[in-house]
């Protein structure tokens, strides 16, 4: 079965946040909220790797597993999604998630948390699809009309995949296997293979 | 001597009746510890559980997948397909609806993969680099110790807490079952001592009251979604949380003032001396057989020891509670988790003690709720608990007559 | 009230959900000190930090607005309709498409099918809609009295200015006012602008081409024939290597990368030279750190091994190269040694990256302005040019000098002349070319002369940007003008692009008359202590007007119009159409355009400029054909650019120029310049006979090289009349091509050459018997009418190379472009001592050029966030400075700015590193309060060319930004 699943491919990944912007404005996402980003590892050293990451969309998901309110859901194309009715901004699946995904806004001075934001694999939430109270709470749901995530569609240059798990890997091993190297398909280990499971 | 059992047989009763439930909760709660922790398993939905009638996006799999081809496509050569340009709209609901075991399976397929593409794993690691946003947090790319917090909270914390305030209640409710109610011995003298000033009352209430609405909070958010949800159903669960979140929060202001009065009132009284190894060696008298009360002054080494259990439980929670809610104020991302642990587990011990506390000064011991409730104790309830203080306070009377 | 021109709701993302959005948050209050936006200033922003508690709530979990709060219009998919645009950035030309409901753009969709971009984008492409949309936008026309920003009306504006610059011209003569252009106009707009400038009376206009790629088009263009990219993006796919040298497209073209990556994983060799180690350099296979403005001094030693190994191409060179002996009596001087000392780069390293270079063929050579912004710019481009003749390399697959211009129309606004040497086609500014385009503008070349000050100024090159208020402080006698400039234009120009900040200031406050045409207020308005005389125009992006845009790859790509100009904003072409208006001349300027609601139909000026740009073939891109090939993008091949099946079949995408001939020929545009194993029917071409038949004795045509087809199998000069006579295929012209011909010169119609007939007979008969209507004649490796016939490597005028500034010299003080221009003279003084620091400039991906437009767009400036100079740690630990610790930058020209460091090891030991796009602090002091209200951008900070030095290019008044000194100490 279809699993969906973002893959970096650090090789290619040129930093251009093409990723970061694209989300903003497909999703209308606030300053200071960011759903994707793009990390830079060994700056300016010869071993410099950038690596566009947003939530993964786990297979286990711990962000679901501490939800103190069970507001976080998986479906079954392995989409992690989640209501913003029901969060209450604990601030557990940011530190359950191991790629920091979770954003939440300021929900007052007395330093509260607001809802939780993240990527949405440009699914949605549980809302009605292509409701505007879906559109105002999660952004566009490009998922139902059948288009993939619009950072993975539009990186320059295609270093972000997005898509069926074995798709978006095959695409990802044929590259590795022309050109003789790859670094790993960053955080797939820990995304995909849970806390000791699956060998 | 009359023994206590005699004279107040209900308690022991009730006690023996308690320390079974709590023995059963207990066993219960080491049971279901000894499993490891369930998979995650899709559910579609949330807002009321499982559902079927939500849009599960199945159905635009297979547009997904064409949609992925383009990525590979045209880095290869040739025209594009024509096809790219509209994208088809799907988005139905998908039939069926997922059961327990059709997802527990559907994980498992996403699991087994894994020899399939080996080859693209990386070893995890915490891995830190630099973003352009001004904001530190972003830079870590990948925290997998993320998932050993989730074990370590939803396994550790969740069942320790069970183990701890059940099994310290069973100890309790034993002892009550076997000692009965701790009597004042030589009865009501009926002449009142004042022990603790309305302010020092006050103070205490406001503080025990705050920590009572922090404790069952916590516990709300700790265990609710496993004990209360499925009872209120997860929208109104959802608004007790809400709640809950923010008068845990904001009780947090109360306590901690109310502690720091305490500490200022009380600290000097509460300093170590030799009298608390006489008391600890006898147990404070309580147990049967015990002759008399060992002497204190105005506290005696239990008290000292709730004493400062509280101060330095409540510096712990003061300390990581506000770490977590003002994030990366001070601690990043693993400080943070472990801030959260350290909370959660002190938070848990603090309301074992508590309850030992709440025991001894209501059913465990006749005479003592009337010193925090109305401020004076009889004569004889002083005499026996704190002889020194009650000889002091009462030459100390003479003298100003 | 304003009002955006839409029938539906406003615009999503309502007002409230933006930071700060509102009018009233835009004071000058909303901002902290320093260089950087602080917490505090940003919560004050964001509109979050109101209690006392803000110190510790502008945590960063914290540090955002709303989240829940998105207005506006949701998309409702029956109402849809999908626009292509292209993307307003980078000249790599990426398509979008744009969704919009009821005038409303509600969002951007990649398109797969366009073989450029296929679906992909950068931070910018994927941020375009925000450019629209945007709210910090200039909204409505205003201007300064007594220091204050006063809204008025296009009426009132237009009549004021119109006024000033009437009363100017009478009092100083035309030369007087300044226009500004843009590489951002379309096609039709540059040659408008360009053709407006004529009509005013005036050589002096020009846009950024002079200041990014002036030494590129130079350069090239007179070792090949024509200064443009040779190849195209994708032909990247065939290299085996890729010399990429001054260049960064990782974060200048990403999009390119796309193609670069492509050919790395089928094998090609990547080797990036650079003084930093750029995010393109860390894909590379071999990175070269090199000394800053050394360029020349590494190519010939990389030429050197292939001449000492003989890894050269001898049979092209005998062919088709002319002057490579020169070339080799000045490489052999650079042996691996005196590379070593010059450059800093290793003996075996230049060996390695030779090897690699030469031993993988076909390569390309990359380069931008690393190598272009240099007062010695045109030498290090003819080297480039000359390392590729040597191999063989121009004119195959694969191969080619890919030259990645800037701008999304940078290379279209160049050939079409928005520049101050030149008429549109590179016509020049001679008699002739006036003559030229008076037939085509149908215009008495009488009328237009006196237009102009005199004959003499009308032929005289004008001042160019680069050096735009030295026409204004410059003495009056030591200028080859009639009088100062007193009027200046910004349209679609950021004056931060400009180097000598100082000086840029002084003329900017000296001037009588001073008008931004812009989307954005930009910088002209706020670093000037100005009270009076300065009005603002809004100007439409390049989304909200139609027109055609030539990317880099020379392709032509045509916009739709995505969404009526938002607020009060016209289009340049109405803004255009009024000032002619109100200056008197509107009625010859569209004397054969039509003008609908005071716009001028943009296909009109498309279809005129076909008929005058024959000497670089924009002549077969009629607006059909173009609007036909964004219509069948998905039929194009992602590497020939080849289309297949249906009405694009067998023709290159875009029809890159040249497209020969008229619209109807059918010419399918030239892929790949100077390939002759394609007839010249088919896009093939030899190299371009544009500098005589023979040169002290020397033969300066082909020798044994031919395009495929062709039915003269030897090299043969540019065709006349006179040629096809001799040749017997005269007979071929229709008898309305005579006419036209005829009618052109009545007295010698012989005379008549393809790049001024305007029938184009001459050219569909050549091209008929398989000829390049240009000739078939040698690249010249050696320029004889430039200063350095042979390039040579010389020391920057600010260096603290002292030991070589006597071996490799500069020029001396020279004149030219009517001004003096200093060259011996800086570089006799030693600033070494008091600047020890080489620093250099670049880009950011999220921003472009003085970053106006993208700082001013919420989603890239949120990444974006601070102005800093790279340091290396060395550099840093001396100068006891730390990571993200602000300093005090200094340059001898006597700037000063305050930024934070960034120390990292990217930037070698010596060189300091500024990104240029920053703007809105001057030399430490914020200038938020010039700003009108509600045009404040999310993002500034201090120019970097604020602190950029004297220097200009001998050939072309190129600034040089990529080699001077400084000081650093923290603040």
């Amino acid at each position: 079965m279809a699993r969906m699943k973002f893959l970096c491919d650090a090789e290619r990944c040129i930093e251009c946040n093409a990723c970061v912007t694209a989300c903003k404005n497909e999703h209308e996402v606030p300053w200071g909220i960011n759903r994707r980003r793009v990390v830079t590892i060994d700056d300016g050293l010869p071993s410099e790797r950038s690596i566009s990451i947003a939530c993964m969309h786990c297979t286990d998901a711990p962000c679901i597993a501490v939800c103190p309110v069970d507001c976080i859901y998986q479906n079954d194309n392995g989409i992690v999604l989640h209501s913003k009715d029901l969060c209450i901004g604990c601030g557990y699946c940011f530190y359950a998630c191991p790629f920091g995904a979770p954003q939440y806004p300021q929900a007052s001075n007395f330093g509260s948390r607001g809802k939780m934001d993240k990527c949405t694999f440009c699914a949605g939430g549980p809302e009605e699809n292509h409701s505007e109270a879906e559109y105002r709470k999660y952004g566009r749901n490009r998922v139902a009309e059948g288009k993939l995530p619009l950072c993975a569609e539009v990186c320059s240059t295609r270093a972000l995949l997005a898509g069926d798990g074995e798709m978006i890997g095959g695409i990802y091993e044929e590259r590795v296997i022309r050109r003789g190297y790859g670094s790993g398909a960053w955080g797939w280990q820990t995304a995909y293979y849970g806390r000791n499971l699956g060998g | 001597m009359k023994t206590t059992s005699d004279r107040l047989s209900g308690y022991r009763i009730a006690g023996a009746v308690a320390a079974l439930l709590l023995a059963i909760l207990l066993g219960w709660t080491l049971y279901e510890s000894t499993g490891t922790e369930q998979l995650v398993l899709p559910t579609n939905g949330v807002l009321h559980g499982a559902r079927d009638d939500v849009p599960s996006d199945a159905a635009a799999a297979e547009a997904l997948r064409e949609r992925t081809a383009l990525q590979a496509w045209r880095g290869e050569a040739g025209p594009s397909p024509a096809a790219a340009a509209e994208p088809a709209v799907t988005g139905q609901a998908m039939g069926g609806g997922t059961d327990e075991t059709g997802a527990a399976a559907l994980v498992a397929s996403w699991l087994g993969s894994r020899d399939e593409n080996w080859e693209m794993i990386r070893e995890r690691g915490f891995l830190e680099g630099r973003v352009t946003q001004p904001a530190e947090f972003l830079s870590v790319l990948e925290q997998p110790q993320g998932r050993t917090w989730r074990g370590l909270h939803n396994e550790e914390i969740v069942f320790g807490g069970g183990i701890v305030i059940f099994g310290f209640s069973l100890l309790l409710a034993l002892f009550l079952a076997w000692r009965g109610r701790v009597p004042v011995e030589e009865g009501f003298s009926g002449e009142r001592v004042q022990r603790f000033s309305g302010f020092e009352r006050a103070n205490h209430w406001v503080t025990a009251g705050s920590f009572v609405l922090i404790a069952l909070t916590g516990l709300l958010l700790l265990y609710g979604q496993y004990l209360l949800k499925p009872l209120l159903g997860a929208g109104i669960y959802h608004s007790w949380a809400l709640v809950g979140a923010w008068i845990h929060m904001i009780f947090a202001v109360p306590f901690v003032i109310g502690v720091a009065v305490m500490v200022v009132m009380w600290i000097r009284q509460n300093g170590p001396s030799k009298l608390d190894v006489e008391w600890l060696k006898r147990f404070g008298g309580f147990l049967p057989g015990s002759e008399g009360h060992p002497p204190a002054r105005r506290f005696n080494t239990g008290q000292k020891l709730i004493f400062w259990a509280v101060v330095l439980g409540a510096i712990a929670l003061l300390v990581t509670g506000l770490s977590l809610m003002f994030p990366f104020f001070w601690l990043e991302i693993t400080g943070m988790q472990l801030a959260q642990l350290i909370h959660a587990g002190v938070g848990l011990v603090m309301i074992a003690i508590i309850i030992g506390h709440i025991y001894i000064g209501t059913v465990g011991m006749e005479g003592a709720f009337d010193a925090m409730w109305r401020g004076d104790v009889d004569r004889n309830w002083a005499k026996e608990h704190h002889s020194i203080w009650l000889a002091e306070k009462q030459g100390g009377r003479r003298q100003t007559h | 009230m304003l009002t955006r021109r839409s029938n539906g709701p406003t615009a999503r993302p309502g007002l409230a959900a933006r930071l700060g959005a509102g009018a009233s948050s835009d004071g000058p209050h909303e901002r902290a000190g320093g260089g950087t936006l602080s917490r505090r200033g940003f919560m004050q922003r964001s509109g979050l930090g109101v209690a006392g508690l803000s110190a510790v709530s502008a945590l960063p979990l914290a540090r955002v607005g709303r989240a829940e709060v998105r207005e506006g219009p949701v998309e409702q998919p029956d109402r849809i309709e999908r626009k292509k645009t292209v993307c307003p950035f980078c000249a790599v030309g990426c398509s979008i498409w744009a969704e919009v409901q009821d005038g409303t753009w509600l969002g951007q969709e990649p398109a797969f099918e366009s073989p450029v971009n296929m679906g992909t984008h950068c931070a910018k492409g994927a941020a375009t809609r925000e450019l629209a949309i945007g709210h910090r936008r200039l909204k409505y026309p205003l201007k300064r009295e007594n220091g204050r920003w006063k809204r008025i009306d296009w009426d009132q504006a237009i009549e004021e200015i119109g006024d000033k610059m009437l009363e100017i011209r009478e009092r100083s003569g035309p030369d007087s006012v300044y226009w500004l252009g843009s590489a951002k106009f379309s096609n039709e707009q540059a040659y408008l602008f360009r053709k407006f400038a004529a009509f005013w009376g005036t050589n002096n206009c020009d846009h950024q081409a002079r200041i990014c790629h002036s030494t590129t088009v130079a350069g090239v263009a007179n070792s090949f024939g024509y200064g443009a990219m040779t190849n195209s993006f994708n032909d990247i796919h065939n290299s085996k290597a890729i010399f990429l040298i001054g260049g960064n497209p990782a974060e200048a073209h990403p999009v390119s990368m796309l193609h670069l990556l492509r050919a790395k994983e089928l094998g090609a060799k990547l080797i990036v030279i650079d003084p930093r180690f750029t995010r393109t350099a860390k894909h590379a296979n071999e990175y070269v750190r090199l000394r800053p403005g050394s360029d020349v001094a590494f190519m010939w030693g990389v030429l050197w091994h292939i001449f000492e190994n003989g890894w050269e191409d001898k049979e092209f060179i005998r062919q088709r190269v002319f002057g490579m002996d020169e070339i080799r009596k000045e490489v052999a001087n650079w042996t691996p040694d005196e590379v070593e000392r010059v450059t800093g780069v290793t003996g075996d390293q230049v060996r390695r990256v030779a090897e690699a270079y030469a031993r993988n063929q076909p390569a390309t050579l990359i380069w931008c302005m690393g190598l272009t912004q240099s007062t010695i710019g045109n030498n290090k481009t003819r080297a480039a040019s000359i390392l590729q003749l040597a191999l063989g390399n121009i004119g195959t697959a694969g191969g080619g000098a890919n030259i990645f211009r800037g701008h999304d129309n940078v290379q279209g606004a160049t050939d079409l002349g928005v520049l101050c040497h030149t008429l549109p086609g590179y016509y020049g500014v001679t008699e002739g070319a006036f003559r030229h385009w008076a037939r085509v503008w149908d215009v008495d070349y009488e009328w237009l002369k006196s237009r102009f000050a005199s004959t003499e100024m009308m032929t005289r090159n004008g001042i160019p940007v680069s050096r735009w208020f030295d026409g204004v402080l410059e003495d009056v006698d030591s200028l080859d003008q009639p009088d100062k400039v007193k009027g200046m234009v910004f349209w679609g120009h950021a004056p931060n692009s400009q180097t000598r900040g100082p000086d840029l200031k002084n003329g900017l406050e000296e001037v009588e008359l001073l008008v931004v045409i812009d989307p954005v207020p930009g910088l002209a308005p706020v670093i000037p202590d100005r009270p009076d005389g300065t009005y603002l125009l809004p100007a439409g992006s390049t989304m909200e007007m139609a027109g055609s845009v030539t990317n880099s790859q020379r392709a032509l790509q045509w916009r739709e119009k995505v969404i009526e100009p938002m607020f009060e904003a016209k289009s340049d072409y109405e803004i255009t159409y009024r000032l002619a208006r109100k200056l008197g001349f509107a009625e010859e300027l569209f004397k054969n355009i039509a003008v609908e609601n005071d716009e001028p139909v943009a296909e009109d000026l498309t279809r005129e400029f076909n008929r005058g740009m024959w000497t670089v073939g924009y002549t077969g891109q009629s607006p059909e054909r173009l609007k036909a090939h964004m219509a069948n993008q998905h039929r194009f091949d992602s590497t020939t650019l080849r289309g297949k099946g249906g009405e694009v079949d067998g023709e290159y995408y875009g029809l890159p120029w040249p497209c020969w001939g008229d619209p109807e020929m059918g010419h399918p545009g030239t892929p790949i310049l100077y390939d002759t194993s394609k007839p010249v029917a088919e896009g093939g071409l030899p190299f371009r006979a544009r500098w005589g038949v023979e040169h002290e004795g020397e033969n300066l045509l082909a020798e044994e090289s031919w395009t495929e087809g062709s039915e003269i199998e030897d090299g043969y000069p540019e065709f006349t009349l006179a040629m096809l006579q001799e040749l017997g295929w005269a007979g071929e012209l229709t008898e309305q091509e005579m006419a036209v011909i005829r009618s052109l010169d009545v007295d010698r119609p012989e005379k008549i050459n393809w790049k001024t007939d305007l029938s184009g007979g001459i050219q569909r008969v050549a091209i008929a018997h398989g000829c390049a209507p240009f000739g078939n004649g040698k690249a010249r490796a050696l320029v004889w009418n430039f200063p350095d016939p042979v390039p040579l490597h010389r020391e920057p005028l600010y260096t603290n190379r002292r030991d070589l500034v006597e071996d490799y010299p500069t020029y001396a003080d020279r004149r030219d472009y009517r001004l003096p221009v200093l060259y011996r003279s800086i570089q006799d003084n030693d600033y070494a001592d008091a600047f020890p620091l080489a620093l250099t400039s670049g880009r950011l991906v999220e921003y472009e050029g003085g970053g106006d437009e993208t700082r001013s767009n919420i989603w890239l400036a949120e990444i974006q966030q601070q102005m800093f100079c790279e340091m290396n740690p060395a550099d840093a630990a001396a100068a006891g400075i730390g990571d993200g610790q602000e300093v005090w930058l200094s340059t001898p020209g006597g700037a000063r700015l305050r930024v934070a460091a960034l120390v990292t090891e990217r930037v070698g030991r010596g060189t300091v590193f500024m990104p240029f796009h920053f703007g809105g602090y001057w030399m430490g002091e914020d200038l938020t309060e010039r700003y009108p209200e509600g045009a404040l951008p999310y993002v500034m900070g201090e120019s970097s060319n604020t602190a950029q030095t004297y220097g200009y290019d001998v050939v072309t008044f190129m600034q040089e930004t990529k080699a001077t000194l400084c000081r650093v100490e923290p603040a």
